[in-house]
């Protein structure tokens, strides 16, 4: 038995673990600290400590919305986009090649060309070769961002990757794999840490034609967020630690990371709580049945 | 003939005819969805998160119902969730996956969140497997009993059932390992039957927070439009980039590479193309994605 409850001060916790801490106040743990496999296969090194005492500064954010989608008729679709239908939750737009959706529910989005459009007509003639390189489809995929309202600086991971398809007759070989898509994936960061869920996918078709935009982007408050922490990475690990063995992950291999949650109340502005993310890889006997799990420990003193 | 069901299925909801205008019975749209997060009567590490993802997917459901764009939503949990629920009698004695409202063929779509593996033999046979929520004591050994195989086990949409779209939320559900074996998944579909889309994941599929987010995303713009560019843009995780990036993947069944390809862009939940007979099948996937547990997708 290698975990128990204890009840304990984080001093003795840093005492353990050979960290100082300047946080005093008593914490539940299911961890001992004194057993080092508690800590032997935690990955830490992309927790880099904070500042301590100091708050970031974020100035309120535009999100993306039905409004935020209109504006992008023109500059971006090249032809006006009006919601006008709302069904539950979703408000629908329609124009000439495209059609909308903006979930106020879920705050996600889909502007796709409708399926009427002939693939090989011109919405758009095919553009020049050079602008499907993977460097011009980021750049426009940025530039998509741009034209929606988002600041540059607040996209972290940029992802372009090919979606692709492979078929097969019953019995039969497959064909070679083709090309149907150009996805970028912009992911968004705020002082580079991943803003948990927040995305947006442009595509492109083959022939380098805008076909869809789809994503989830909240507006972000003006104030109220939690985005630093004064506690050491070493304290966080033993939270992360107490955590794992509360859910009987004690000693599995993991990898931590700080993450950014929204926390929204009603139709507010969502605002930002510094998380340990901790990915907790599966069991390591490959016969029982099992799954990596993604933890979030809040990082907040 | 599934096409015209459902148009004339949506005329009626619109409220443009009635049913007896149409001479046919109105047919419902229906869901069900299976999650295990506790395996205590078959092996299996508890997480709690794919309990959250059904849930998640009631509440969608159940929001269209409410709005009136869905009609009906059934969700059975951990020791409501057997093999025979997934299992066709055509494959395996006693198997009961037409039931209504318990068998996952009673519905228009079915969700399922548990354990997945893949796994490939040397003689050839490859199916991705599942881990039920209960042992039943029926025909087979208990170790067959606690999980559902894609190639001997089910046979969705055939006849006498209804199912045409799954989500499987479980680790190496659509694998490509399986795919480019001998039979990919085609035992799992009959010639003429329903089904046409399979949604899941090459490699690992990760519990977390993020992934429940995902999948409220995924389903919120996916009844009427985009269903298979909806999963791969929500879904999608590079992470790292090597040897632990989210993989989906979808698998449309159908006559024609068109037909499949209509249902994965333009195709909902309410919205099921006519795929026409499932002769052939195409694997969309993002290039070159590296999960753990499974080589990369190829380039």
């Amino acid at each position: 038995m290698n975990t128990k409850i204890l009840n304990m001060v984080m001093f003795s916790a840093c005492m353990a673990i050979g960290c100082v801490d300047d946080a005093s106040e008593p914490e539940i743990l299911a961890v001992d600290v004194a057993d080092a496999t508690a800590f032997a296969e935690l990955d830490a090194s992309e927790l880099a400590p904070m500042a301590s005492g100091v708050e970031l500064a974020l100035p309120a954010a535009r999100g993306v919305n039905a409004e935020g989608l209109e504006a992008i008729g023109s500059a971006v679709l090249g032809e006006p986009l009006r919601f006008t239908v709302q069904r539950g939750a979703v408000a629908v737009a329609q124009s000439e090649n495209f059609r909308a959706e903006s979930d106020a529910a879920t705050g996600s989005f889909v502007v796709s060309r409708k399926e009427s459009v002939d693939e090989a007509s011109a919405i758009h003639d095919g553009v020049p070769e050079d602008e499907i390189s993977p460097e011009a489809l980021e750049r426009r995929a940025m530039a998509v961002a741009a034209a929606l309202g988002i600041p540059a600086e607040e996209i972290g991971v940029v992802a372009q990757r090919e979606a692709m398809q492979q078929s097969a007759e019953r019995a039969g070989p497959a064909s070679a794999p083709e090309l149907t898509a150009h996805k970028t994936f912009l992911l968004r960061s705020v002082h580079g840490i991943e803003v948990q869920g927040s995305r947006i996918v442009v595509t492109h078709d083959p022939a380098g034609r805008l076909a869809r935009i789809a994503g989830r982007w909240p507006a972000l408050a003006s104030s109220g967020h939690r985005l630093t922490t004064s506690l050491s990475p070493e304290r966080l690990t033993v939270r992360v630690a107490s955590q794992m063995a509360a859910e009987g992950l004690a000693g599995r291999a993991a990898r931590l990371r700080y993450v950014y949650v929204p926390e929204q109340a009603g139709d507010n502005p969502v605002r930002l709580h510094l998380h340990v993310a901790a990915v907790v890889a599966r069991h390591p006997d490959p016969a029982w049945p099992s799954m990596p799990r993604e933890l979030l420990i809040r990082a907040e003193p | 003939m599934r096409g015209m069901l459902i148009l004339k299925h949506a005329l009626i909801t619109m409220g443009l005819v009635t049913p007896a205008v149409l001479g046919v019975e109105a047919r419902a749209n229906e869901v069900v969805a299976f999650g295990v997060s506790t395996f205590d009567q078959c092996s299996g590490e508890s997480v709690p998160e794919l309990l959250t993802l059904t849930s998640t997917l009631r509440d969608q459901f159940t929001a269209w119902q409410n709005d009136g764009l869905w009609d009906k939503v059934t969700r059975h949990s951990n020791a409501s969730v057997d093999k025979i629920d997934w299992a066709d009698a055509s494959k395996v004695s006693n198997a009961a996956d037409g039931a209504d409202p318990a068998g996952a063929d009673h519905a228009d779509v079915a969700f399922l969140a548990t354990h997945g593996a893949r796994v490939t033999n040397e003689n050839g046979r490859a199916y991705s497997r599942f881990v039920m929520g209960d042992g039943w004591a029926g025909p087979g050994t208990a170790w067959e009993d606690c999980r559902v195989f894609t190639d001997r086990d089910v046979s969705w949409g055939n006849t006498g059932g209804d199912l045409e779209i799954v989500i499987a939320f479980a680790c190496q559900s659509v694998d490509f390992g399986v795919w480019t074996s001998t039979k990919r998944y085609f035992p799992m579909v009959t010639t003429n039957g329903a089904f046409s889309t399979y949604l899941g994941f090459h490699g690992v599929t990760y519990a977390s927070a993020a992934n429940v987010a995902a999948l409220g995303d995924f389903l919120a713009q996916s009844l009427n439009d985009g269903i298979g560019d909806n999963w791969l843009d929500f879904m999608y995780d590079p992470r790292n980039q090597n040897d632990d990036s989210q993989c989906p993947t979808v698998i449309t069944f159908g006559a024609s590479t068109e037909q499949r390809k209509s249902m994965f862009q333009f195709g909902g939940f309410s919205d099921r193309k006519n795929t026409g007979l499932n002769t052939g099948a195409t694997f969309h996937y993002v290039s070159g994605c590296d999960p753990a547990h499974s080589d990369a997708l190829p380039s």
